[in-house]
């Protein structure tokens, strides 16, 4: 059998430790266009608050593909696909063939139509470069401006105050998180940082860089006031990078897969930030670009590729971080419309609050604010149909 | 893997096992940074890391802390690399990980470690009335068995005797 997984990062990695449980004479081929072994971009917002070596951040070193019996294509692109042909063609002229393919190419920053070329003083957050360029901006004392108020945002936000720096952050919605959490955590947080020094600016869009002699000097707001900037970091999320796979597989906002991370080509599976599969309600399919996802469809693509039989049970989107010292956890439904059978159940006490979005009598969703302890057993019941929650949340 | 077996319905509350954990740990045995937690109310009543084999924790895992070791049987946390990020506390459906002040760094994850250093959980040995146990084989796990699973799961790693 020949198997060959594009994208050596969190799905592919997991992939690759599937394949060979099952399978320990396939050839495997890796190919990814980063020329070192993978590295972990989740924690690049801790690389840069000084709390991981930069050493640390990889997931694994060279030895991994020896390990594993991995030939690993490292730095080289893949441009093109033939599903008819199963063969996938590299920048370099190399031809692939495989038996099963594993697309996990992953996503990319989303770069706003306001952004001028990514010079030194405007970037994304997405790989150990931009990291490095951050870390060594606001070390130099610039001043730090963060578009964006989704959580990585929010998390560079922090990193970069535990630095010493006065970050200000930019939140085009108005509030900050408002794709992950309710509005009362919003404003909780949002409180708790300005209380530690990060400017937050909210219903706040870039109009204009203002770019002088030395670099970019400041950004104009849509109100027409006017920023410090000296480094400007974009956070607008992600997209799923689908152009190796376009017009050969179905896509909707990523490469739509079943529950077996199967696409629409024989042959072809995906996995990770690029894929959008079922949720666990069966409700619709959605793209979740969080690593537990990518981990969990990597190994149940792996599996299913080399003969085996998993099913991936579903999306559940979730996040967790530490919000310069109060931990945040939201998953699943954050929102209770006004319609008959949905209602939340909330309880704040001091700086801890827990609200619970319910359906009918099944919870599915939660946002926890200073009270992590209970987000693992409340998943579990979301995941288990979402009965049984009563005595997690005693009156 | 090492399987731990609650049974909250025999639990006293005589929080021996805090006290041997923390002891067995190099704490005071005071019981405050034990890795078995018994609550008087509240969910759940133990709480302890069950050594899953397919574990959660270590797929959430964004700094590659947590690990599981299929020749010791437990799932580790390599607290260096723990950035505190919280992503355990949200997968672990047992509530088993709790988090640890690091002056001026934050949080850290802790959990039970399945007392690698003694050969068999502390607080299942102490535990007087059964709501803590073992499962059938997890503590005197052979060497073959431990061999076998670790072939399975990391090649190269086989030193013989391994099936399937």
């Amino acid at each position: 059998m020949n198997y060959v997984v594009v994208g050596s990062s969190a799905a592919g990695l997991s992939a690759i430790r599937a394949i060979r449980k099952l399978d320990p004479c396939g050839n495997i081929t890796v190919v990814d266009e980063e020329s070192r072994p993978a590295y972990s971009r989740v924690i690049l917002t801790h690389y840069i608050a000084g709390r991981v070596a930069e050493r640390d951040l990889f997931l694994v070193e060279e030895e991994f593909y020896r390990t594993y019996g991995v030939r690993a294509l490292l730095g080289v692109r893949a441009t093109g696909l033939d599903p008819g042909r199963r063969q996938l063609y590299l920048a370099d002229g190399r031809v692939l063939g495989y038996d099963s393919l594993l697309v996990a190419t992953g996503a990319r920053a989303v770069v706003p139509s306001w952004s001028p070329a990514r010079t030194g003083d405007v970037t994304g957050l997405r790989t150990r470069e931009d990291a490095v360029r951050i870390r060594n901006a606001a070390l130099a004392g610039r001043s730090v401006v963060i578009a964006g108020g989704g959580p990585v945002g929010v998390k560079l936000a922090c990193a970069l105050r535990e630095l010493g720096a006065t970050p200000t952050l930019l939140a085009s919605s108005p509030r900050i998180l408002s794709q992950v959490a309710d509005r009362e955590a919003s404003l909780m947080l949002e409180q708790h940082l300005v209380r530690h020094g990060v400017r937050v600016r909210c219903g706040a869009d870039i109009r204009e860089v203002c770019t002088g002699p030395g670099g970019t000097e400041a950004v104009v707001l849509t109100d027409g006031s006017a920023v410090p900037c000296q480094l400007l970091v974009v956070c607008k999320g992600v997209e799923p990078r689908t152009e190796l796979v376009a017009g050969h597989v179905a896509i909707r906002r990523g490469v739509l897969v079943d529950n077996g991370m199967r696409t629409s080509a024989p042959g072809v599976y995906a996995a990770g930030d690029v894929a959008e599969s079922p949720d666990i309600w069966g409700e619709g399919t959605r793209v979740s670009a969080i690593w537990p996802h990518a981990v969990k469809q990597g190994k149940v693509a792996g599996t299913n590729m080399a003969g085996g039989r998993e099913l991936f049970p579903g999306v559940l989107p979730r996040n967790a971080m530490d919000v310069l010292g109060v931990p945040f956890i939201s998953m699943g439904l954050l929102h209770a419309p006004a319609a008959a059978g949905w209602r939340s159940v909330s309880r704040r006490r001091g700086s801890s609050y827990l609200r619970l979005v319910i359906r009918g009598d099944s919870v599915v969703g939660a946002v926890l604010v200073g009270c992590p302890r209970l987000a693992g057993p409340i998943q579990a019941a979301i995941r288990r149909g979402g009965r049984g929650w009563e005595h997690l949340v005693p009156p | 893997m090492l399987s731990i077996g609650v049974d909250p319905d025999r639990c006293t509350r005589c929080r021996r096992c805090e006290a041997v954990c923390e002891m067995a740990h190099g704490g005071d045995g005071q019981g405050r940074r034990s890795r078995v937690r018994i609550r008087e109310s509240g969910w759940p009543p133990i709480s302890i890391c069950r050594h899953c084999e397919s574990a959660p924790c270590a797929d959430a895992c964004v700094s590659g802390a947590i690990r599981p070791d299929p020749v010791a049987g437990v799932v580790e946390i390599d607290v260096a690399r723990c950035v505190g990020c919280w992503s355990c506390v949200m997968e672990c459906p047992f509530a088993a990980i709790a988090m640890v002040d690091v002056a001026g760094q934050g949080v850290r994850a802790y959990k039970c470690d399945g007392c690698r250093e003694w050969g068999f959980p502390r607080c299942v040995t102490y535990c007087p009335t059964g709501a803590l146990r073992a499962g059938a084989g997890a503590g005197e796990m052979s060497g073959r068995v431990r061999r076998q699973r670790a072939a399975r799961v990391v090649p190269g790693r086989a030193t013989g005797g391994a099936r399937g």
